[in-house]
C-alpha cells in the first residue's frame, strides 16, 4: 500500500470567531496532481499554510512524508517547493541575488534548470540585475515559480501560482509544470481560480467549502458523473444517488446536484425531469455556493 | 455659501481620515494643552483674561499643528492624478482650503508677534515661507525638505546674518519684494502639492507616496531604494554571505538591504567624516576659548547619537513584521533547525548579533567623536559609561515574534526609562556603598540589566511557537 505524502487528520483553524478549517481530513498520494478549488476566503491559502506547518492548527495533525509538520527534518524540507500567493518577496534583491541566496540555503540546486527557465521566461541580463520591486506582478510570480522549482522538489505546493500571469505566461507555466514537473512524478498541490488551467493540468480536484473538502475526485470522473437534475418536487422528493445538493425554486421545481450517481435512481425517461451535464465552472458554482 | 462650507468640511474630513483617529488626537491634544496652560497661568498670575488669552493661543496653535501634520499630507494624498482630472472641484476645494488655512496661520502668527520683541514683518515672511516649504516637502519635493533644514540653520545662526539685510527686508521696498517672493514660492509649492494630473503628476506620485509613508511611524522604517554606493556594498556583503552558506548570516538579510548593518556603517562613517571636517574648520578658525569649550563639553554633543539604538530596535521590529512572506520561505529552507525551540534560538542569536553589532558601531562612533573633540580620558570614560546605559535596548529585540510583531512604541520608551531609573538609582547606591564612580556604577547595572533581558529573551524563545512568520498569531 502506498503511503500518503501529506496526511491531515481532523485539522481545525479559527481566526477569532470565524471557522476557516473545520475538522478537515485530507490525504495526498505520491504523484497526485491536485487542484484545490474554493471561493474567495474559503481558506485555501490557510489550508496550504497549515499543511506546510507555516500556521499552527487549533486541533488535528498534519504529517508530511510521515514526519510531524512542526518537526520536519532538513531532508524533508529539501524535498518541498512552495510558491506563496504573495510574490513580491525579497524585493530589495535582484533576481540573480535572490536565486543565489536560496541556492545557499538548499543542498541541491539545478543551475541548468534555473538558467533554462530564466531564458525561456524572458529574464534577460538586464532584468536579472533589476531590483525585484521594479519587476511587474507577472515577472515576480514567474521568478517565484523558478525559485520553487530550482531544487527539483518532489512535492510542489503552489498557492494561486498563475493569478498575475497573462494567458501566454500561464500557458508557458503550465507547459513547464507538465513537462518538467508532473512527468517526473512530482506531487503537485495547487490552488487556483482559473478553471481552464485546471482542465489542462489537474488530474484530481478538491473543492473546499465550509472548512472541509466538500468534493474530491478525478477531474474526468467528476465531469462525467456530475449532473443537474431538474424537475417537479413531487418527482424528486426522495434523495437521489450521489446527491450533493438540493435547491427548491420559487416556481416549485427542484434542482438536485448529483455526482457519480449512475442513473441517479430515477426511472429512465421520467417525464418532466431534465438531466443536464455540468461544466467545471457549473460544478464549481454548484459545489461552492 | 452653505454648500461651499459643506464642501470645505467634507474636504477636511476626507483629508484627515487618511490617518486614523486624527480628529480625536488633534482635539484631545489641543484641549488638554489649552486647559493646562490656562490652569498654570491662573495659578501664577491669577488673571482670568490672561489665562483665557493664553488658552486661546494654544488652542489655535494646536489646530494649526493638526492642520500641518494631518490635513496637509492627507490633502496631497487625496489629489491623485485621476482625481485631479476627473474631480476638479475636489482639487479646487483642496487648494482653496489650503490657501485659507495658510493665510490664517501667517495672519495669526503675525498678530501674536505684535507687542513682542519679534518683528511682525519677519514673523509673517518666515511663517509663510516655512509653511510653503513644509507643504512642498510633504508633496515629495526634495527642495521643500532641504529648505526646512535651511530654515532651522538660519534661525540658529540668525545673529550672524548681516543686520542691514535683516533690517532691509522688514521695511518698505525690501519687505514688498520679500513678500512677493514668498507669494511666488507659495504658489509654486501649492502647484506642486496639488498637480493637475497628467504624466508629470504620475511621475511625482511615487515621491509623494514615499513622503506620505514617512509621515507614519511604521513607514519610516520601510525598505527604500538604496544609493548606488550602498547598493554595491550590500551586493558584495550578500554575495559573501551566500557563498559562505551560513544560515545565521543569511537570516539577517531578511531585514532588507537598507537595514543591514553595513548601511549603518556607511551612515556613521559619513557622520564622523562631517564631524571631522567641522572640527578641523573650528580648530583652524576659532579662538582658544571656543577650542577649550569644545574640548570640555564637545563629547556630550555626540551622545544623542546613542538614541539611534532605540530606532534600530524599532526598525528591526517593523522589518520583521513586513517580511512575513519571506520568513515563510525561510521556514521551509533545509539548513534552519527543526522544532520551534531550536529554530527560535537560531533567530534570536542572529537578531542579537545584529543588535550588538549596531550598538557597538553607535558606541564606537560616539567615542570617536569624543576622541576627535580632544576630550580628556575621564570624559571619554564617562562617555563609554553613557553608551552602556543604552545596552539594555538590545534585549528588546528578543520577543515572541509569532504573537507580537511591529513597533514596541511606548512600551520601549517606558522600558528604557525604567532601565535608566534603575541604573541611576543603583549606581548611586554603589557609589555610596563601595565608592564606585556614579557613572561606572550605572553602566555596570545597565550591563547586568541587558544580560538579564537577553537571558529572559532566550528562555522565552525556548517555549514560544515558531518565530516565523512573525505576527501570525497576533
Amino acid at each position: 500500500m502506498t503511503t500518503a505524502i501529506i496526511q491531515s487528520a481532523a485539522i481545525s483553524k479559527h481566526f477569532g470567531s470565524a471557522t476557516i478549517l473545520n475538522g478537515l481530513d485530507w490525504q495526498i498520494m505520491p504523484g497526485q496532481v491536485i487542484g484545490l478549488l474554493g471561493r474567495n476566503g474559503a481558506g485555501k491559502s490557510t489550508l496550504l499554510e497549515c499543511l506546510l506547518g507555516l500556521r499552527e492548527t487549533d486541533s488535528g495533525a498534519v504529517r508530511i512524508y510521515g514526519e510531524d509538520v512542526s518537526q520536519l527534518s532538513d531532508a524533508t524540507r529539501a524535498r518541498i517547493g512552495y510558491v506563496p500567493q504573495k510574490s513580491d518577496l525579497f524585493e530589495w534583491m535582484t533576481p540573480r541575488q535572490m536565486l543565489a541566496y536560496f541556492k545557499a540555503l538548499y543542498p541541491r540546486w539545478n543551475d541548468a534548470k534555473v538558467d533554462g527557465l530564466l531564458a525561456r521566461w524572458g529574464f534577460d541580463k538586464l532584468m536579472q540585475n533589476k531590483a525585484i520591486s521594479k519587476l511587474s506582478g507577472g515577472e515576480q510570480q514567474r521568478l517565484s515559480i523558478i525559485r520553487a522549482l530550482a531544487h527539483d522538489p518532489e512535492l510542489l505546493v503552489l498557492d494561486e501560482p498563475v493569478s498575475a500571469l497573462d494567458p501566454v505566461g500561464r500557458r508557458e507555466f503550465l507547459r513547464e509544470l507538465i513537462d518538467g514537473v508532473i512527468e517526473r512524478g512530482t506531487t503537485v498541490v495547487f490552488s487556483t481560480h482559473i478553471l481552464s488551467d485546471l482542465e489542462r493540468v489537474a488530474l484530481d480536484l478538491a473543492f473546499l467549502k465550509d472548512g472541509r473538502i466538500a468534493l474530491q475526485g478525478r477531474l474526468d470522473e467528476l465531469l462525467e458523473g456530475a449532473r443537474r437534475v431538474v424537475g417537479p418536487a413531487a418527482l424528486l422528493d426522495k434523495p437521489l444517488v450521489g446527491e450533493l445538493r438540493r435547491q427548491r425554486a420559487q416556481d416549485g421545481t427542484v434542482s438536485v446536484l448529483t455526482c457519480g450517481g449512475v442513473g441517479h435512481g430515477l426511472p429512465a425517461g421520467t417525464a418532466g425531469v431534465r438531466v443536464e451535464p455540468l461544466s467545471l465552472e457549473d460544478l464549481f458554482i454548484e459545489v461552492t455556493q | 455659501m452653505k454648500a461651499v462650507l459643506k464642501d470645505y468640511w467634507l474636504v477636511w474630513r476626507m483629508a484627515i481620515s487618511a490617518r486614523s483617529r486624527a480628529d480625536v488626537l488633534i482635539l484631545g491634544f489641543t484641549a488638554f494643552l489649552a486647559l493646562l496652560v490656562a490652569f498654570l497661568v491662573m495659578l501664577m498670575k491669577d488673571d482670568a483674561m490672561l489665562a483665557a488669552g493664553a488658552a486661546l493661543r494654544v488652542a489655535v496653535g494646536g489646530a494649526m499643528m493638526g492642520w500641518l501634520l494631518y490635513f496637509v499630507p492627507g490633502a496631497v494624498k487625496l489629489n491623485t492624478p485621476a482625481v485631479a482630472r476627473l474631480v476638479p472641484r475636489l482639487r479646487r476645494r483642496l487648494i482653496e482650503s489650503t490657501v485659507l488655512a495658510w493665510s490664517f496661520v501667517i495672519g495669526f502668527a503675525t498678530l501674536v508677534s505684535l507687542g513682542t520683541k519679534l518683528s511682525p514683518a519677519l514673523v509673517l515672511l518666515a511663517t509663510g515661507t516655512w509653511i510653503a516649504a513644509y507643504g512642498l516637502g510633504q508633496s515629495g519635493h526634495r527642495a521643500g525638505s532641504w529648505m526646512q533644514v535651511g530654515f532651522a540653520s538660519v534661525f540658529f545662526f540668525s545673529r550672524s546674518l548681516p543686520p542691514a539685510l535683516v533690517d532691509g527686508i522688514q521695511h518698505g521696498a525690501g519687505f514688498a519684494i520679500a513678500f512677493l517672493l514668498m507669494l511666488a514660492f507659495a504658489a509654486y509649492a501649492l502647484q506642486h502639492m496639488f498637480m493637475n494630473g497628467g504624466e508629470r503628476h504620475y511621475v511625482a506620485r511615487e515621491a509623494q507616496a514615499l513622503q506620505l509613508e514617512r509621515t507614519s511611524v511604521d513607514g519610516q522604517f520601510r525598505e527604500r531604494r538604496q544609493g548606488r554606493f550602498d547598493a554595491s556594498l550590500y551586493r558584495w556583503v550578500l554575495a559573501r554571505d551566500s557563498a559562505a552558506r551560513d544560515s545565521g548570516r543569511l537570516l539577517v538579510h531578511l531585514l532588507g538591504a537598507r537595514n543591514h548593518w553595513v548601511n549603518r556603517a556607511i551612515v556613521l562613517v559619513s557622520i564622523l567624516a562631517l564631524a571631522g571636517v567641522a572640527l578641523l574648520v573650528v580648530h583652524a578658525r576659532a579662538g582658544a576659548e571656543t577650542q577649550n569649550l569644545i574640548r570640555d563639553i564637545g563629547w556630550m554633543f555626540a551622545s544623542p547619537l546613542l538614541l539611534g539604538a532605540m530606532f534600530d530596535t524599532e526598525k528591526r521590529n517593523v522589518r520583521l513584521k513586513d517580511t512575513a512572506g519571506e520568513q515563510a520561505l525561510l521556514r521551509m529552507a533545509p539548513p534552519l533547525p527543526a522544532g520551534a525551540p531550536a529554530f527560535n534560538r537560531k533567530v534570536a542569536l542572529a537578531l542579537l548579533r545584529t543588535a550588538l553589532v549596531e550598538w557597538a558601531m553607535l558606541a564606537g562612533a560616539v567615542l570617536c567623536v569624543g576622541v576627535m573633540t580632544g576630550a580628556s580620558s575621564a570624559n571619554l570614560f564617562r562617555q563609554a559609561c553613557l553608551c552602556c546605559l543604552t545596552l539594555p535596548l538590545v534585549g528588546a529585540t528578543l520577543r515572541d515574534h509569532a504573537h507580537r510583531s511591529g513597533l514596541l512604541g511606548w512600551r520601549l520608551l517606558v522600558g528604557f526609562a525604567l532601565s535608566l531609573l534603575a541604573s541611576f538609582g543603583l549606581g548611586l547606591v554603589l557609589e555610596r556603598a563601595i565608592g564606585l564612580p556614579f557613572t561606572a556604577g550605572a553602566a555596570l547595572v545597565s550591563i547586568v540589566i541587558a544580560a538579564l533581558l537577553v537571558a529572559k529573551g532566550f528562555r522565552r524563545a525556548e517555549t514560544a511557537p515558531y518565530a516565523f512568520p512573525a505576527g501570525r498569531l497576533a
